[in-house]
């Protein structure tokens, strides 16, 4: 008797473990745990394709979060539109024992508009809600179904989350109809496990208990070591407009459909750019006077509505109000060209510093922004076509060295866009510095900015700004202690490398600091590296320089009279893999002439070479920082 | 006697009438405006607003009765490309219950100057787009078409609305210039604004008038015999119009160490005060800090949460159980509430939510837990009150205008024995008496049944960080010793966060990174104890801290922590700087120096002041055998410096940057 209540006590305390604890944080092993912030302890994504024009996601998502590092995980978002609907969505909170702290219902969900600072018009909206806890440990998990009213896009799967953040389990699968198998592409993950269910499929991909590698600066994008999935269909339709993803010349003809129709510009508008054009015989010469119509005409406005993801609205709209997205000025500015006889073509492209690597045999969309590319007899020529200051055929950090989609008549193929070189992105100057005998100084500067170096601290963006406006860029971009700005100039000297360039005339004052007989100055005026890549026990990943460059700094001292070094540095040279560095100091009868030349290289380098990277940075950034004494005869 | 009254008023309604010509016309721009290449006044402007008017008039209708409507008319002429989102608009509407404004009448045009002849385009309706932007606002968007360089771009709206308390505010200065800018307000005699003016700008214009209106009120009446009959009552009223002019306002530009833009702006607010119905009593909707402290004293969702709320009483007790002393008890809860209750993030002077909610739900808005925290310590007996503030990016507050809409946060003001401490929950890493660094905004009103008061919000006590090193210099210039790093008030604060952010090593490491230095061993403590200093010691390695010759070594002693630039890079100053709080920051050095080695230069000691002992820096350096000692402090004594004072500021800075830039010479025996 006894016995048996004691087995009865004890099922029924297992009965209401079953029922009340789920996810304790003790089922997470020390393994996830150490160094973490969060632990994601399940994680499904199941995407359904129920025809050609319908799709379903349902997601599951269960984190516990361990420090306060991890709260933003605990505001959740699910976005909608007009062709997304929330079918339902709901959250729960577990403490670190696994009993329920709180429900929540779709109703408690609040519902605003997808955030839009970018975006004027667009009608992306969400449900979110924060479920932040005071204490720590806590899991939140989180489901939720959306209906897609297309079928155009698939997410791609990461086995990734972030630096501190460890995958218990993870899981993705794709259901379709047979007929309707969309195409996938693995990288560094087994095959998916299959299932046949009368007429329908299903791929399932599970994973689990992922620590991820921790992140390193100049280091490849991750997707070059971490497990991803990307899928993207063969049919599909959005909104009417039916395709085929399975080449490049098919998703092209897709674009081409959206297209169709939208490319007629009023009459005036024609006679208009044949006027402007009927004296230039170089088909160059005529893409930039209408590339300056264009940036002189229009302006850039976002507008996402419904299909405005991939649609431009008509070049007669553009024509009439002056302003559009990217897609409906490129569409508008391959008018323009139409009617002087030039061929422009509307070219799909990913916008941003990061952009992924577009896999050549595996079309889908990689992007985000549209520009146009015009093929000319001797080069190729690029207009982005949202910025009204743009230098003509420039495209730097933001388009530049990428591949894109250039929809043709009949298709569309990849190509690449310009890539700007080491050697191409320069910075010069020359300066010339008058010190007093007290350690004032008056400084004139010219420093030419070329290739993607126009764009130092937004550089290229400040020409078209107020003399205010630049005058702030001057304060902010200026390294030198404490100055005075007496006046200073910034113009694009040559748009088509591009250059700009910057003169400042400048008092300096207390710029040598006098003690007794001595004083010091840094004959580094202004270009002073103090970079140190991070210091690591073990480089893991390959060490990326991204962009190259040359700078040369050329800064002549007049010194006092009766004044003299008493010393004069050895001149500095370091050569490294990466680039190359000599400064020297020269005395003459002008006074002290200071001359720093860097050449560093892009390219990609093995891991291994790590700490050969940290001396050399090491080495010029003492180099940089040597003082000059100066002793007074007097 | 009484005709030569009535024949008084219209002559002032006519004067009146004359006066208020407005001074632009929808539609009727003059050529020089389209002509116009470049605004005089600021040739750096990208776009100038060559005219604002609004208007806002209380109206009767019958069937809506009195109403609000706000008219606008906006001239803007685009002069750069830089200019060209000017010809973005966004216009909110505001809306409860079922009722909501209404914007009715918006047109737009963009005049263009095409082959000498002016060109006009209109804005189209579907160039417009309605946005639920959050539970009570609704934006309207637009854009005009056609904007380019040399636009002059005119729009014209009206909002109609039932909320007599929105009186619309008047911005009289913007991001670029405005040339002409004017706000005129018609207000009935019922109803009493309290208007505020603020900014620097000088008013051009500030007129007021009264006219002579009525009121016709039609009623339909069956009469005796069958048939319908009208009466009608015409309710004679006075009309206030008042009259507000800025001439040629400057940009308004942001500038660093400034607490929010409205505070500086040139504007012109309004609140609702009272309304006064014929034959009915005053009713008062704002009148003076005591009616305030009156309404909130005991009002529900403020000072009624501190006395009501009895559940409370019991975890208050648990809480409190084994203590005796009331200062240890109002730490403890104090503790309680901060550790285990979130702060959502939301600035609120009242509660929204019942406090037996936000005690189920450990969570809500910095009133709910900062009244809660409150209503705890009253049930343990202590003399407790809630204190409405400002918060920094709120602005600051006006006494002369006792307009509780200028609050947007509350605090605890609790009276232990002789002293007094302010509280906040919403920060884990503050200890007791201090608030969190965006409430340190002028003063905090303290709302009392025996009357109100107010209470100066500046830190408790000054926040100090101390960078201290005792070590030796190698003759390869490497620095080896002991760093330690000590902190109190909001730097310990800040500085904790960090710590407590990540890994220790994590912290460590980055210390290292930011300072270049090899850290053998390091050790802290103090960082969960808020009440005492956060301090950590490390033992380091720092190689290159000289610059070694022959015979001769020089270096800049001042190893960490040195001001390298000015923070104050433009000459002048249009608003003041505020810097929050104040603070000390001090240096100290103890330097063995090689073998065989004397100090042939050093840098002299120097004191630097600023004005009226506003702040301090002092430089000392001394040798004792082969050690020298370095201490450096650099002192803030107040918080905000006014635009006078900027330039002593900016060159206190600028002395300080050269100070610590000077060199220490070594020269072999």
């Amino acid at each position: 008797m006894k016995s048996s209540l004691t087995i009865s006590i004890l099922f029924l305390s297992i009965g209401l473990f079953a029922a009340e604890n789920k996810y304790p944080v003790s089922d997470i092993p020390d393994s996830l745990k150490n160094g973490m912030y969060a632990v994601i302890r399940e994680e499904s994504n199941v995407f359904t394709i129920l025809d050609k024009s319908h799709s379903n996601i349902q997601y599951h998502y269960v984190i516990t979060i361990l420090k306060a590092t991890g709260r933003s995980n605990a505001i959740l978002s699910v976005g909608y539109d007009k062709l997304t609907k929330i079918k339902s969505v709901k959250a729960t909170v577990y403490d670190a024992l696994g009993n329920v702290v709180k429900k929540v219902k779709t109703s408690d969900f609040i519902d605003q508009s997808s955030i839009s600072g970018f975006s004027i018009y667009e009608d992306n909206r969400q449900k979110y809600i924060d479920l932040r806890q005071a204490s720590y440990p806590y899991t939140i998990e989180f489901e939720y179904e959306l209906d897609l009213n297309y079928l155009l896009f698939i997410p791609s799967f990461y086995l990734y989350d972030d630096d501190e953040v460890s995958i218990q389990k993870k899981s993705y699968q794709l259901v379709y109809p047979t007929s309707l198998k969309p195409r996938y592409r693995g990288t560094f993950v087994d095959d998916p496990e299959k299932q046949i269910l009368s007429g329908k499929e299903s791929l399932l991909w599970t994973f689990n208990n992922f620590v991820p590698k921790k992140f390193e600066a100049m280091s490849p994008t991750i997707e070059k070591y971490i497990p991803r999935i990307l899928v993207a269909p063969v049919d599909f339709e959005y909104d009417g407009y039916a395709g085929t993803m399975n080449s490049w010349e098919n998703f092209g003809k897709w674009q081409l459909s959206l297209n169709k129709g939208r490319d007629e510009i009023l009459p005036e508008t024609i006679e208009k750019v044949k006027s402007l054009t009927k004296d230039v015989n170089d088909d160059r010469e005529k893409v930039k006077i209408l590339y300056k119509y264009l940036q002189n005409k229009t302006r850039y406005v976002s507008i996402q509505l419904g299909i405005g993801g991939w649609q431009p609205f008509e070049a007669l709209t553009v024509d009439k109000l002056s302003y559009g997205d990217c897609k409906a000025l490129s569409n508008y500015m391959i008018s323009l060209l139409k009617a002087a006889d030039i061929n422009g073509y509307y070219t799909v492209i990913y916008g941003g510093s990061n952009p992924p690597t577009v896999l050549e045999d595996f079309p889908k969309s990689y992007f985000n922004h549209v520009i146009v590319t015009v093929p000319l007899e001797k080069d190729t020529v690029w207009l982005e076509c949202t910025s009204q200051q743009n230098p003509f055929g420039y495209l730097g950090n933001f388009t530049g060295n990428r591949s894109a989609m250039m929809v043709t008549e009949d298709g569309a193929r990849l190509i690449k866009t310009p890539v700007y070189k080491g050697e191409n992105n320069q910075q010069l100057r020359s300066a010339e510095v008058i010190l007093d005998v007290n350690g004032n100084a008056q400084a004139q500067i010219q420093t030419i900015y070329s290739g993607l170096q126009i764009e130092n601290d937004g550089l290229d963006s400040y020409l078209t700004k107020s003399a205010d406006d630049q005058k702030k860029w001057v304060q902010n971009s200026t390294a030198i202690p404490a100055f005075d700005i007496v006046n200073f100039k910034l113009n694009m000297l040559n748009e088509e490398t591009p250059e700009i360039g910057v003169s400042l005339a400048l008092k300096l004052n207390r710029f040598a600091s006098v003690s007794g007989k001595r004083f010091f100055f840094t004959p580094n005026l202004m270009n002073r590296s103090n970079f140190i890549p991070e210091k690591l026990a073990e480089r893991k990943t390959d060490i990326v320089i991204k962009t190259g460059y040359l700078d040369i700094d050329t800064i002549r001292y007049k010194l006092p009279d009766n004044v003299y070094p008493e010393f004069l540095p050895d001149t500095q040279k370091h050569t490294s893999r990466f680039g190359e560095y000599e400064s020297s100091f020269q005395m003459d009868e002008n006074g002290l002439l200071y001359i720093r030349k860097i050449k560093m290289k892009e390219g990609e380098y093995p891991a291994s070479t790590y700490q050969e990277l940290t001396d050399f940075y090491k080495s010029l950034n003492k180099s940089d920082n040597i003082k000059i004494v100066l002793l007074s005869k007097t | 006697m009484r005709l030569l009254l009535v024949v008084a008023i219209i002559i002032i309604a006519k004067a009146a009438t004359f006066a208020q010509k407005p001074p632009i016309k929808f539609g009727d721009v003059p050529i020089e405006e389209i002509q116009m290449k470049v605004y005089e006044k600021d040739s750096s402007a990208a776009a100038v607003v060559l005219t604002d008017f609004g208007e806002s008039t209380i109206a009767y209708s019958q069937s809506e009765g009195f109403q609000l409507i706000f008219q606008r008319i906006k001239r803007v002429k685009i002069l750069t490309k830089d200019g060209l989102d000017q010809g973005d608009f966004s216009i909110q509407l505001y809306h409860d219950g079922d009722s909501d404004e209404k914007l009715i009448n918006l047109k737009g045009i963009t005049y263009n100057l095409e082959n000498g002849k002016v060109v006009e385009s209109k804005l189209k309706n579907d160039a417009q787009f309605k946005e639920k932007y959050s539970s009570n606002l609704n934006l309207v968007k637009f854009t005009m078409p056609n904007v380019k360089e040399g636009s002059v771009i005119e729009i014209s709206y009206r909002v109609v609305s039932d909320f007599i308390f929105n009186f619309q505010d008047w911005e009289f200065q913007s991001t670029i210039p405005v040339v002409w800018s004017e706000y005129r307000a018609n207000v009935p005699e019922y109803y009493n604004y309290e208007k505020y003016m603020q900014g620097y700008l000088p008013v051009t214009v500030n007129e007021q008038s009264t006219s002579l209106k009525s009121i016709v009120i039609t009623t339909n009446n069956r009469t005796d015999n069958g048939g319908t009959g009208f009466s009608s009552d015409k309710i004679d009223y006075m009309l206030n119009t008042n009259r507000w002019v800025v001439e040629n306002a400057p940009a308004f530009k942001e500038e660093a160490y400034i607490t929010s833009y409205q505070d500086f702006i040139s504007k012109i607010n309004f609140e609702l005060s009272f309304t006064k119905f014929p034959n009915r009593p005053i009713n008062k909707i704002m009148g003076s800090w005591e009616d305030i402290n009156k309404s909130y004293v005991e009002s529900s969702d403020f000072g009624g949460e501190i006395k009501g709320n009895g559940f409370l009483k019991k975890t208050a007790d648990e809480v409190t159980a084994t203590i005796n002393s009331p200062e240890e008890k109002a730490l403890a809860i104090h503790a309680f509430v901060r550790n285990n209750f979130t702060w959502s993030g939301s600035y609120r002077k009242f509660t929204e939510n019942p406090l037996r909610k936000i005690f189920d739900d450990k969570k809500g808005s910095s009133a709910e837990l900062n009244l809660l925290m409150g209503s705890m310590l009253e049930k343990i007996g202590l003399e407790v009150y809630p204190v409405l503030i400002s918060t920094r990016n709120n602005g600051f507050i006006r006494e002369m205008t006792p307009v509780s809409s200028q609050f947007n946060y509350s605090v605890i003001l609790a009276k232990i024995g002789d002293k007094q401490y302010l509280l906040d929950v919403t920060e884990k890493l503050l200890p007791f008496g201090m608030l969190p660094e965006r409430c340190l905004n002028g003063k905090g009103f303290v709302v009392s049944k025996a009357g109100h008061s107010w209470v100066g919000l500046s830190a408790p006590e000054r926040s100090r960080l101390i960078y201290s090193v005792e070590g030796k210099l190698t003759e390869e210039a490497s620095l080896e010793g002991k760093l330690t790093l000590e902190r109190t008030g909001y730097f310990a604060a800040r500085d904790r966060k960090q710590y407590l952010a990540k890994e220790e090593t994590e912290y460590v490491k980055n210390l290292t990174d930011v300072h270049q230095i090899e850290v053998l061993k390091s050790e802290f403590s103090n960082a969960n104890e808020l009440a005492k200093s956060f301090k950590e010691v490390h033992d380091v390695v720092a190689t290159d801290r000289a610059n070694v010759a022959t015979n001769t070594i020089y270096f800049n002693p001042v190893f960490f922590n040195k001001v390298k630039e000015n923070p104050f890079k433009s000459e002048d100053r249009k608003y003041p700087v505020d810097f929050g709080l104040s603070f000390d920051q001090m240096y100290i050095l103890k330097l063995t120096i090689p073998d065989g080695y004397v100090v042939d230069e050093a840098p002299q000691p120097k004191v630097i002041g600023l004005p009226d002992g506003a702040g301090r820096f002092t430089y000392s350096f001394t040798q004792m055998g082969n050690t020298i000692s370095l201490i450096n402090n650099l002192q803030i004594n107040k918080s905000v410096f006014n635009q006078v004072e900027y330039a002593s500021l900016r060159e206190f800075y600028n002395q300080v940057v050269a100070k610590q830039a000077e060199q220490v010479v070594l020269k072999k025996k």
